[in-house]
């Protein structure tokens, strides 16, 4: 409010002096009163109003005709009048400015997002945590030799050593992650990340539980007491169904059972970006949470408050001489390759945490960056060839104007309050779109690494470049019709005055095209790759079936990586769960599922066994499936027979001179045998760097799973080892599955102390990748249709303007006998020629995108098919095209329907 | 006769008023159809003085007493152009009356 009072009193320092001292309190007095005064209900919008008729009252009297001067009207007042003609000039073409309007917000919106996106992941805190410069990490380092400063994560004494610093920081924390299950008794179980936290680690870091209260600050030492837990905001939601009076209830955090006294705030997710579940409970329970070996050896990191005064530089200075001294102290502080550990203070960004994870996220982060500044310049370019047509329509009407005495900065002012206000009404339609498109975005993507906050610099700049735009392309006819003698433009108003714009013109759609490609080659790609990976319908009566994934209940990342630890080895503990879960009334049957061998390399089949197929060379994938695998599973054995119980099993496949019995698809007995049964027929390793040596002897052959691709790499399934414990299983039931999970999870816990269950059937499972699945082709497809749309109106724009500029040679040809049909084809032919010019240009820049997504595709989602360039390519052109003529069309239509005469005689 | 003269020389041909009064009675009177902004309104309450149209006159015994305001009556000549305005205003109604009627 006081900010908004002193905004007012600066912009009085406009007016007059005399007049300002005389009435400048009672004024500013005034508007305050007035304020008071409005109405309470639509109070935002009545407020609006009156901040902008009390500016606009000043800045009239400052410089307008109220100003009092004598004689001509003040320059206020005549950019009103400027406005006011802009906007019935918009009015007269409604639909171009409506398009114009529509493209650039929604360009204007999306970089804005984009960039924005990029600007805070940068400078802001992970998500839920306020902004402050006050709260710090502690960030552990050392260098390795290969790849220089890596994050260390902390040992016990030097966090202790580092809590005792209370000259630099007001409150400290430290927090440890672990694994586990956390069960809501009747709400059900998930697995979860287990943070366990010293100190007053949600005051610390300033984040506000959505109910409750924090930890407690300072553990009591009771036990009772400290048997407490802050939920996640995602397990609030998972198990109780968000209900508010969770606050006191009992969860079983891996058996242990503590109280709940918070909710954490939607979108947090701790410091370190875990993702998925995540509870916070004092680290005094590890005890009960964890075994002894790993509750003894935890890895910590550490944030902090830094007292007034103090900067992360001071902090930096104490922590690294702590740092030192206690890693010396310790024996074997760092992992065999690592030294000169140490440790620094910086302000808390999601950014900074830790820089081999955030590795992946920058590279996401610059192509954000790209794709933004892509989707602006495709963007200006579009609406740049709409206002050059829109503007050659109005030449006649400048160099009227200019003919009867305008003169010309009065026009070109004319011309540049159009183009600023019609970037102005963008960006301020831009702008409510990103402010809705924001809160979308953070309720639909809980796992973003940072609030997303609108970059001011963002929407400066896009604005900018919008506005560049508008000056650019909208002055370019009063430069022009200013320049040409107004005898010569009012004779022939197409002609002498057009000459060189179509082609500038063309040269926009052409570069559009250029740089719409690579976005729709992504999004191609993108959607190829989703539409490659996604399978249905591989398993039968899905409602009966439930898959049970263990997993090692808690692991310890850090320093020891790759030790996870188990109460009891699964050797011991699976057999035991498997006689249970089939003595549960209703199951009928529990496999194994199948285990992946990954590659198994290149084969060929035997001279001998070939069936007039080609001689091919195949990179197999091997799975391993244990007897009774796919009748439990009911994927249907179409040829041959089913793996079983005695069968050459994968360990044989090194051997050299084994015959391993293998399943194959029954795409890839067609492919091999084209119809000629495959059973007994045999594939051998080929080439000489093979890690597997046995022959493969075809036992069967089972159905393919629906919208199978032809070229997907083929699969065999070869008889799992008995000897090893595979700790997924499917299970059989006889009726509806549901009732059934809840028995399988309590058995679990019973049975296999140490493991936690993942239970569900896999009906539940198919349905929620079918949810993804249309999630993420419908978002795909209204892109890639929304970047279509904008080169098709570009294409439009210009093949339209184009008519219009030939009518005359259009008149004269149908006047001498040309078909109405060749001259449509004609234009219909250029549009085309624009696009493949554009579809040109833009390939080399599809290709490095298409690497770049393959790329990462296949490190960050493995199990997602490569798109190779032609697929995409062909599809992107025949999108263009299609795109150009039915862009062409309507103009073209236009261009045959026109009457000879009527346009001579105008002529 | 400017619009924001007019109305508030209908204010102070009642009884003198200070500023803020005048906005919210003018407010008051036209139904929110006419708002006088701060700078508009100090200007013609100026601009009015400088015609003598208008007065400050020292304040009347009011409850709210408040030595910085300013109060505002109007003059003999600001009744005589308010009467005048009020008669060209008439003129043009009745004006606009018999077209209407004519018309119809």
């Amino acid at each position: 409010m006081k900010a908004r009072g002193r905004w007012f009193r600066l912009l009085l320092r406009l007016l007059p002096s005399p007049f300002r001292r005389r009435h400048g309190d009672a004024m500013a007095t005034e508007l305050e009163q007035m304020k008071r005064d409005l109405g309470p209900s639509p109070r935002r919008v009545a407020l609006l109003r009156l901040y902008l008729g009390a500016t606009w009252d000043v800045l009239r009297h400052a410089f307008g005709t109220g100003a009092g001067r004598t004689g001509g009207s003040g320059w206020v007042d005549s950019l009103g009048a400027d406005a006011r003609f802009a906007l019935r000039q918009f009015g007269r073409r409604w639909a171009t400015t409506l398009t114009m309007l529509a493209i650039l917000s929604v360009g204007m919106s999306v970089s804005i997002l984009l960039f924005s996106f990029v600007h805070s992941y940068a400078t802001r805190p992970p998500r839920g945590v306020p902004a402050s410069e006050e709260v710090v990490r502690i960030r552990g380092v050392q260098s390795s030799a290969v790849y220089g400063a890596v994050v260390r994560t902390f040992g016990e004494e030097e966090i202790e050593a580092y809590r005792a610093l209370t000259g630099p920081f007001e409150e400290f924390t430290a927090w440890a992650d672990a694994t586990g299950t956390v069960d809501a008794v009747e709400g059900g179980t998930v697995t979860s990340k287990i943070t366990m936290v010293t100190g007053d680690y949600f005051g610390a870091i300033g984040v506000r539980p959505a109910l409750g209260g924090g930890l407690p600050a300072e553990p009591p030492g009771d036990a009772t007491l400290d048997r407490v837990v802050v939920l996640g905001y995602g397990i609030w939601d998972r198990l109780f169904g968000r209900d508010p009076g969770v606050l006191g209830r009992t969860v079983r955090v891996n058996g242990a059972p503590l109280t709940v006294v918070g909710v954490a705030p939607p979108g947090f997710m701790g410091l370190n970006r875990l993702g998925g579940f995540q509870v916070w409970t004092p680290l005094a329970n590890r005890a009960v949470l964890l075994p002894e070996d790993v509750a003894s050896d935890l890895a910590f990191r550490a944030a902090a408050r830094l007292r007034p005064g103090v900067t992360p530089e001071a902090a930096t200075a104490v922590v690294a001489g702590v740092a030192e001294r206690v890693t010396r102290a310790m024996d074997r502080p760092l992992a065999a390759d690592m030294r000169d550990p140490t440790a620094d203070v910086v302000v808390l960004r999601s950014a900074n945490g830790d820089p081999n994870f955030d590795n992946d996220v920058r590279m996401q982060v610059i192509s954000f960056g790209i794709l933004g500044l892509l989707v602006l310049l495709v963007t200006c370019a579009n609406v740049s060839a709409l206002l050059m047509s829109l503007a050659a329509a109005r030449r006649q009407e400048l160099v009227i104007r200019i003919s009867i005495g305008a003169p010309r900065r009065r026009i070109v002012r004319q011309l540049l309050t159009e183009s600023a206000l019609l970037a102005t009404l963008a960006g301020g339609a831009a702008l409510a779109i990103v402010w809705y498109g924001l809160r979308w975005t953070m309720l639909r993507f809980p796992s973003l690494p940072a609030d997303i906050a609108v970059a001011p610099a963002a929407v400066a700049f896009t604005f900018g470049a919008a506005l560049l735009v508008g000056l650019l392309f909208g002055l370019a006819p009063a430069l022009h019709a200013t320049g040409v003698t107004i005898g010569s433009a009012l004779r022939d108003s197409s002609a002498a005055v057009a000459g060189g714009r179509p082609k500038l013109q063309r040269r926009l759609v052409v570069a559009q095209i250029a740089l719409t490609q690579p976005l729709v080659v992504a999004l191609v790609a993108v959607l190829l790759m989703v539409i490659g990976s996604f399978r249905t319908g591989q398993y039968e009566q899905t409602d009966r079936l439930i898959a049970l994934d263990l997993n090692a209940a808690a692991v310890n990342p850090g320093a020891n990586f790759d030790e996870s630890w188990s109460a009891r080895p699964l050797e011991e503990v699976l057999p035991g769960l498997v006689a249970a879960i089939e003595g549960l009334p209703g199951v009928v049957d529990v496999v194994p599922q199948a285990g992946s061998l990954g590659a198994l390399g290149a084969y060929q089949v035997l001279p001998e066994d070939r069936a007039g197929g080609e001689v091919e060379t195949l990179h197999l994938v091997g799975s391993t499936a244990a007897p009774g695998y796919f009748a439990t599973t009911g994927i249907e054995v179409v040829r041959g027979r089913e793996l079983r119980a005695g069968d050459v099993d994968a360990g044989a496949l090194q051997e050299r001179g084994a015959a391993v019995p293998v399943l194959i698809g029954s795409g890839l007995a067609e492919r091999l045998w084209r119809g000629a049964d495959p059973v007994g027929r045999r594939l051998q390793p080929v080439g000489d760097s093979m890690r597997y040596a046995a022959e493969l002897v075809v036992a069967g052959v089972i159905a393919d799973p629906d919208r199978m691709p032809a070229d997907a790499t083929p699969e065999v399934y070869v008889a799992a080892d008995p000897r090893s414990a595979n700790p997924d299983l499917f299970i059989r039931t006889a009726a509806d599955a549901d009732p059934l999970v809840p028995q399988i999870r309590r058995l679990v816990t019973g049975q296999a102390s140490g493991w936690t269950a993942y239970v569900t059937t896999v009906a539940a499972l198919e349905a929620e990748s079918l949810a993804i699945y249309r999630g993420v082709t419908r978002a795909l497809l209204g892109a890639g249709i929304m970047a279509l749309l904008l080169s098709a109106v570009g294409l439009y724009a210009v093949m339209a303007f184009s008519v219009g500029q030939r009518a005359r040679e259009i008149a004269v040809r149908r006047a001498v006998g040309a078909p109405a049909e060749k001259i449509a084809a004609r234009f219909v032919g250029e549009g085309v020629r624009l696009g493949m010019v554009g579809l040109a240009i833009g390939l080399p820049v599809s290709l490095v995108a298409l690497r770049v997504l393959n790329g990462i595709m296949l490190e960050g989602l493995s199990g997602y098919p490569g798109v190779g360039l032609p697929e995409v390519t062909a599809v992107v052109v025949l999108l263009v095209v299609v795109t150009a003529v039915a862009a062409t069309l309507v103009p073209a239509g236009r261009a045959a329907a026109v009457d000879p005469a009527e346009v001579l005689r105008r002529g | 006769m400017k619009k924001p003269w007019f109305h508030i020389l209908l204010v102070v041909a009642r009884e003198a008023v200070h500023g803020a009064e005048i906005r919210r009675r003018v407010d008051e009177e036209t139904a929110g159809d006419v708002t006088l902004y701060p700078v508009t309104l100090y200007r013609s309450l100026d601009e009015l003085t400088e015609r003598g149209l208008i007065e400050e006159t020292p304040h009347p015994a009011a409850a709210d007493y408040n030595e910085k305001r300013r109060y505002y009556v109007i003059t003999a000549r600001g009744r005589e152009a308010l009467a005048a305005e009020a008669h060209a205003l008439e003129a043009a109604a009745r004006m606009a009356h018999a077209v209407l009627k004519e018309a119809r």
